[in-house]
């Protein structure tokens, strides 16, 4: 099975994936740029979870 | 949501690939708290939530809803 970075984030329609709204931090986005997908957030809880064991 | 209606739900069926269903969140600040990516075919039942109260859709797609049935158009 192959995951693309489009299966993990979709880049936020409103900052267009700067992150930034008028120099602010994107309200949509919380300034990250991308939103995670269901898969995403499940790859990268795994991942913190087992980090440091 | 403390009345969960069985017909809270949203049918999305992609027409083409790279489908974004994308969801809202519910209260005094609307954010995208969740995206999901839809290839052709695919389908997703998403239903409205304590967090989500309104679903966004960029691409071509069928959806079905309990008002009836439409179809999102892919950006020009
Ligand atoms: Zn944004």
């Amino acid at each position: 099975m192959v995951i693309t970075t489009d299966d993990l984030e979709t880049t936020c329609p409103n900052c267009k994936g700067s992150g930034k709204e008028d120099r602010l931090p994107c309200p949509k986005c919380s300034g990250k740029g991308v939103i995670l997908t269901g898969q995403g957030n499940t790859l990268l809880h795994f991942i913190k979870k087992h980090l440091h064991e | 949501m403390t009345n969960n209606q069985s017909n809270d739900f949203v049918v999305i069926k992609a027409v083409e690939d790279g489908v974004n269903v994308i969801g809202l969140t519910r209260g005094t600040d609307t954010r995208f708290h969740h995206s999901e990516k839809l290839d052709k075919g695919e389908v997703m039942i998403c239903q409205f939530t304590e967090h989500t109260s309104a679903i966004k859709v960029r691409g071509e797609a069928l959806i079905q809803t309990a008002n009836g049935e439409m179809k999102s158009e892919a950006k020009k």
